[in-house]
């Protein structure tokens, strides 16, 4: 299919954008990248350390380029990107939560991300996907769903999983309160709505 | 509505509203293990939320345009794929020749020929590998071999002040552009209520958590340890209390920031003696300025223009920390 850069642009700037890719246009390459790099390389910075994150982002962008050619006008944008991403995440090699003294989580802001990223990669490769991109991405559930090519029920019980999982592995940061969590009983009835952020 | 259906609720904000909150918070009112889940999943929520959202490296384009510039490498060209596919073929052959024709690479993206693109000329070669993650040494589980410490080692440990102030006092001295005074005589920094954060742990949970660092690091960390410490101890009191009321300043910041923190002071250190001065005005200046022009023309400098995101996100942060 030959694309300029006129009918490429009536498909919105990141369809389009990922359509002249297809054809090798480094302007377009290089608009993708400004807009979705940050994004992508701070999901998997909750995962990993920074060279690990940024080898991740660059294989998500990797794969989205060699696969531009697939691509079909009409597409959304953002569930090709992240269903690149989301395949790197499950990729990455599953890990034990490591196991940090609640003295040094409360000291230490670098012992406090280490076990963050180690809980997060611990999590089984389907669970860790739907959470970096719903909780971290903060994708849509649909969006989410299209990426990860299954349905909005399904990453909701798997969201469940890995945040059942969390409340484990992260029980020492909670315990701190490093989340804000109120450890009094009633917190529950007078806090506001959870996840009132909207993603 | 059940303990599942509603944790599938409120997992997605979206559809938490959907037919009404009443059942939601009806079924709250009378469901303690639901409310705790629901305070916990906002609580890892908030936790996991980075305080600023953290830039990719500088670098990172022209590290891609390089991978693309050469082919995927193709997995059937690798020696043991090589030899693997050889008895696969043979085995294969064996039952159907048919088994010839497939294809197994067609459907890997990352075995696609990408689009042509030029490598950037400033790109860095792209690593053969994935780079080896950063071991997290002071986050290794006790080992319960450990010999207890003996009265001595733990009266040396208490002695100690906080280890990740010990592990950066000497980047905050080399980093003075970014603060208001130098290192050197001034007026006495006032102590505040209870004491400097980095000092010595001075409760029962602080001391038992410096034991349990104290008994699993090595002689040689240790022996670090305490060389830092004596290294600190040396410096003009007026100094060591201005090291200590900087890093009040950024002991909160993550480990990358940290590491980032001391990549920038190297590439101060690169600078010459005469740019030096002028850049420590210019940067000191910026620092006086209102803070939401502060990371602006820190950007325009041109010491920060080739700076990686990384060392631009500690600067960036330390300007707005003041």
């Amino acid at each position: 299919m030959a694309v300029s850069a006129h009918s490429a642009a009536a498909y919105g700037p990141d369809p389009g954008d990922l359509l002249l890719v297809a054809t090798g246009d480094d302007g377009a390459l290089r608009r993708l990248l400004s807009r979705w790099k940050q994004p992508v390389y701070a999901a998997f910075e909750r995962l990993r350390e920074p060279s690990a994150a940024a080898e991740a982002t660059l294989q998500t962008f990797e794969r989205l380029v060699r696969a531009a050619g697939r691509f079909e006008p009409g597409a959304s944008f953002p569930a090709t990107l992240w269903e690149h991403a989301a395949r790197v995440a499950q990729e990455l090699p599953q890990v034990q939560p490591v196991s940090v003294s609640p003295a040094r989580l409360a000291e230490s802001a670098a012992a406090r991300t280490a076990l963050q990223r180690s809980a997060l990669a611990a999590l089984p490769p389907p669970e860790r996907a739907a959470f970096l991109l719903t909780r971290v991405a903060r994708l849509p559930l649909a969006t989410a769903a299209a990426a990860l090519g299954t349905s909005e029920g399904d990453v909701r019980r798997r969201l469940v999983r890995a945040l059942e999982t969390l409340r484990t592995s992260l029980r020492p940061l909670l315990d701190l309160g490093v989340g804000g969590a109120d450890p009094s009983p009633d917190a529950a009835t007078t806090e506001p709505p959870p996840f009132g952020d909207a993603p | 509505m059940n303990c599942d259906e509603l944790r599938e609720r409120i997992v997605d904000p979206a559809s938490a509203g959907q037919g009404g909150h009443a059942p939601v918070v009806e079924h709250l009112e009378q469901c303690a293990a639901c409310r705790a889940s629901a305070r916990d999943f906002a609580a890892i929520d908030r936790l996991l939320k980075p305080a600023a959202a953290p830039e990719p490296p500088a670098d990172l384009d022209a590290r891609l345009l390089q991978r693309l510039s050469t082919p995927p490498a193709n997995p059937w060209t690798q020696p043991a794929a090589l030899l693997a596919a050889a008895a696969a073929v043979l085995v294969l052959a064996f039952f159907a020749a048919r088994a010839l024709r497939r294809t197994p690479a067609a459907e890997n993206p990352a075995a696609a020929p990408a689009p042509k693109f030029p490598a950037a000329s400033s790109a860095r070669p792209a690593p053969s590998e994935r780079p080896p993650d950063i071991v997290a040494v002071g986050s290794t589980p006790i080992s319960l071999d450990r010999p207890p410490l003996t009265n001595e080692e733990k009266a040396q440990a208490a002695a100690l002040h906080q280890f990740d102030f010990l592990n950066t006092f000497e980047t905050l001295a080399r980093l003075d552009a970014f603060f208001p005074e130098p290192v050197g005589p001034r007026a006495p920094v006032p102590v505040p209520a209870g004491g400097f954060p980095s000092r010595p742990p001075a409760t029962s949970d602080g001391l038992t958590g410096r034991f349990l660092d104290w008994q699993r690091a090595s002689a040689k960390e240790r022996a670090r340890l305490v060389a830092l410490e004596a290294a600190f101890k040396n410096r003009p009191e007026d100094e060591r209390a201005l090291l200590e009321d900087r890093w009040t300043l950024v002991k909160d910041f993550t480990e990358e920031q940290q590491v980032g923190l001391r990549r920038l002071a190297s590439r101060l250190d690169e600078v010459d003696a005469r740019s030096h001065d002028r850049l420590e005005s210019e940067i000191r200046l910026i620092g006086r300025l209102p803070m939401s022009q502060r990371v602006a023309r820190w950007r325009g400098l041109p010491f920060a223009k080739p700076l990686t995101g990384q060392e631009l996100e500690s600067a960036e942060r330390l300007l707005r920390s003041r």
